[in-house]
């Protein structure tokens, strides 16, 4: 579960998030959407733990910069980074023990197939296209059997058939109780995923509200963002 | 703990395992090992005189008080690290204590610092060659020197980085200190030499000072610079006991820094985001996959690129003209130019003797190291643009070194021109400088190009190799020019008045045109290895 309250991040005199709250409860995704520069970048970093901020981050009742709540949390970046002198097998190790994650090799083969990087996993990561580097980024934060998993663009750089094992895979997750949220411009990508949408705007949020709440109503992810950020 | 041990020892083994299954890696080792035998190969031209104790050793403590107080300045500040986007994606984020990781990032500093200060212990190795000091004092001193340079140094700056995110107004007062510390000394020297003249100042009361560095008793006393300075005296005389025990005090010291360091509770990873995407950037560079960006945070001029009726590879020409106006202060008229102008108008005034032609062979020689990869073409064979435009290769390469053209040219008439007037040159022999000036370093441009598509066809990517090939290549192309200098100086006298612009202007147009038909075929394809971002 994760639980942010009255999240605020300055940058200088810039404010680029302004006392936000949101809760994503086990088994929901959560959609972060929004124009370019809406604060949805600051937020993720913010939860990662790799930016100070005012208000409160917690992940399964600990804070999120203690390694409790770090240990819980997963999160794959938008631009993947890897080293260069490591094989795919070896991240996959690296994280592992850096997430004090025991008989991960199952899971690993498990992970390094469903995304066809299997006969590649003695590959050095600086030779690896980026296609392959977010890949292997998305093994690296699965392994650590994550309660949160934060996800800054999930789709981008993937090729057809692992966006449909990586939907698949965050459903099967979703499934297990983990709490997602899901950065993304591609609002189509995650129309049948989302349980909540959050929309921001300049620093604030101006929507947040769970799939259950708009009843009736019809409209998909892309007409709700349009209904809010335009006009 | 253990993570991160792992990171750095698989990471250490699979760089040798990857040179092993691709040797060309193993280039820019190679030049950095026997870079280093030459270095520390004791050179017996060396002359083994009595370099005074007072004025080395000296100059040792000033250097360790001057780097000492630069870890604390720039402590203060933004500390550098060597982090990159790997480790803040995966180590950062990671369930492992900041405290470890500012650890790990401390070893991985001082691990590529390493490389880099090996220069300066060149300039200690040089030094004490001439210096008849013992081999174990050389090997104790590389040691002390490491210990104190690149631990002790690298653990201070972090040490105050972490105790200024602690107290606030920390950093302003350490800043200030040192530059009332500065301004008191440079003070102190200027009242001394307004008193006594200057003469008395460099003659007397500098060797006073250097004296009692080298030789006060109390000196000893003072932690850092008292145990450098007993070590450097000791490598200068003889070595004691002692010495073991100041290199001890630097370890502890190091020690004890690091320990309080580590269990003061920091969160430090937002100021190092910004240094970790640079030397990602930086990386990807050095392994042929990123783009330059420039480091410079100079605005650009606002000047507006006007393509009316251009059209197809004219307008790569109009484009770099564009940039370098946008660069440049008036026109193409940069620093560089304006450092040109000041050179030429101080021989002008100063060396009027000055044979023009020695001003050629200089400005001519620079033109090696700037005109090869200078050029803004190098910018666009690491674009796609260039090779999707619709036009032939032939027009892309003549409007892609046009504008280098062009600068060389303005950069040739800056040279020129000013020490010609001045100094009433032949203007004949000002025009045919420029000319063969621009036929230089066309060719050179051209060469570069071509050292380029070599170095990716043998497989080459990486910044470093790609350097090497390309300064091989340009060598091997000089040497009929080195030729010609050689015999218009020693087979005909006095350089025979127009002989040495005819045959270097003969063969840098033959060698370009040939040179030329070379580049051409750079253009045809996009699948040069590493020029493109995959």
């Amino acid at each position: 579960m994760l639980v942010v309250s009255n999240l605020s991040k300055k940058y200088g005199k810039t404010e680029a998030v302004k006392n936000v709250n949101f809760t994503v409860n086990p088994g929901e995704v959560a959609v972060l959407a929004g124009p370019n520069g809406a604060g949805k970048s600051t937020i993720i970093k913010s939860i990662v733990g790799l930016l100070k901020y005012d208000g409160k981050i917690e992940i399964c009742g600990y804070d999120n910069k203690s390694i409790k709540g770090k240990s819980a949390l997963a999160y794959i970046p938008e631009m993947p980074s890897l080293f260069p002198l490591l094989t795919i097998e070896e991240h996959i190790t690296l994280m592992a023990h850096a997430f004090s994650i025991r008989d991960y090799e199952k899971r690993s083969e498990e992970l390094l197939k469903t995304f066809d990087l299997w006969d590649k996993k003695n590959k050095y990561g600086s030779d690896l296209s980026k296609g392959m580097q977010q890949k292997v980024s998305i093994c690296c934060a699965l392994i650590t059997q994550p309660k949160v998993l934060l996800v800054d663009e999930p789709m981008i750089g993937l090729d057809p058939k692992a966006i449909r094992n990586m939907k698949e895979i965050l459903n099967e997750l979703k499934n297990q109780g983990v709490s997602i949220v899901l950065s993304t411009h591609l609002l189509d990508s995650v129309q049948e995923l989302w349980d909540r949408i959050i929309i921001m705007k300049d620093g604030k949020f101006v929507l947040s509200k769970a799939r259950e709440e708009f009843k009736n109503e019809t409209k998909s992810l892309e007409e709700i963002f349009f209904e809010f950020t335009e006009g | 703990m253990k993570a991160l041990i792992y990171l750095l020892k698989t990471t250490v083994i699979n760089y040798f395992k990857r040179i092993k299954e691709k040797p060309q890696k193993a280039l820019s080792l190679v030049v950095v090992v026997i870079w280093i035998t030459i270095m520390f190969f004791p050179n017996r031209r060396a002359s083994h005189g009595n370099t005074s104790i007072v004025a080395s050793v000296s100059i040792f403590v000033i250097f360790t008080v001057v780097t000492f107080l630069y870890s604390l300045y720039s402590g203060t500040k933004k500390v550098s690290s060597k982090f990159d986007m790997s480790d803040v994606n995966l180590i950062f984020v990671s369930p492992i204590r900041p405290q470890t990781v500012m650890l790990y990032g401390i070893v991985k500093k001082i691990a590529l610092e390493f490389f880099a200060s090996l220069y300066i212990l060149l300039q200690i190795s040089n030094f004490m060659n001439t210096s008849k000091v013992t081999a174990t004092a050389q090997l104790l001193f590389y040691v002390s020197y490491i210990l104190y340079q690149l631990v002790l140094c690298n653990i201070l700056k972090l040490f105050i980085f972490v105790m200024c995110n602690k107290f606030s107004g920390l950093g302003t007062i350490i800043r200030d200190t040192i530059k009332a510390f500065i301004i008191f000394i440079v003070g102190i020297a200027t009242l001394d030499i307004i008193k006594h003249g200057a003469e008395k100042f460099f003659k007397g009361d500098i060797v006073n000072v250097a004296n009692t560095i080298t030789y006060s008793g109390g000196v000893k006393y003072i932690p850092i610079f008292g145990w450098m300075r007993e070590m450097a005296f000791q490598v200068m005389t003889s070595l004691k006991l002692s010495y073991l025990i100041y290199m001890f005090c630097i370890i502890l010291l190091s020690f004890v820094l690091l320990y309080i360091t580590y269990n003061v509770k920091i969160d430090f990873y937002e100021e190092m985001l910004t240094s970790a995407e640079v030397n990602q950037n930086r990386r990807d560079i050095k392994s042929g996959r990123g783009r330059k960006k420039s480091f410079v945070t100079r605005p650009f001029r606002n000047v507006a690129l006007n393509l009316k009726d251009r059209y197809g590879a004219e307008v790569i020409f109009f484009k770099h003209m564009n940039e370098y106006s946008k660069k440049s202060f008036l026109f193409l008229i940069n620093t560089y130019s304006i450092i040109l102008l000041l050179v030429s108008v101080l021989l002008g005034i100063f060396e009027k003797r000055l044979d023009i032609k020695i001003l050629f062979l200089y400005t001519s020689s620079i033109l090696f190291f700037s005109a090869g990869l200078g050029g803004r073409i190098y910018n666009e064979i690491t674009n796609y643009f260039i090779f999707i435009l619709p036009d032939s290769a032939q027009k892309k390469l003549f409007y892609g070194i046009a504008s280098s053209l062009i600068k060389i040219f303005t950069d040739a008439v800056i040279i020129f021109v000013p020490f010609g007037i001045l100094s009433r040159k032949s203007i004949l022999e000002v025009i045919l400088c420029i000319i063969c000036y621009v036929a230089w370093g066309g060719m050179l441009s051209y060469s570069g190009l071509l050292a380029f598509r070599i170095a990716q066809f043998l497989g080459f990517t990486g910044s470093l190799a790609n350097g090497l090939i390309f300064m091989f290549f340009q060598m091997i192309i000089t040497v009929p020019a080195v030729l010609i200098v050689l015999i218009s100086v020693f087979l005909i006298k006095d350089f025979s008045g127009y002989f040495i612009y005819l045959a270097l202007l003969i063969y840098a147009i033959s060698a370009s045109a040939l040179i030329s038909l070379g580049c051409v075929g750079i253009f045809d394809n996009m699948e040069i290895e590493g020029t493109i971002s995959r």
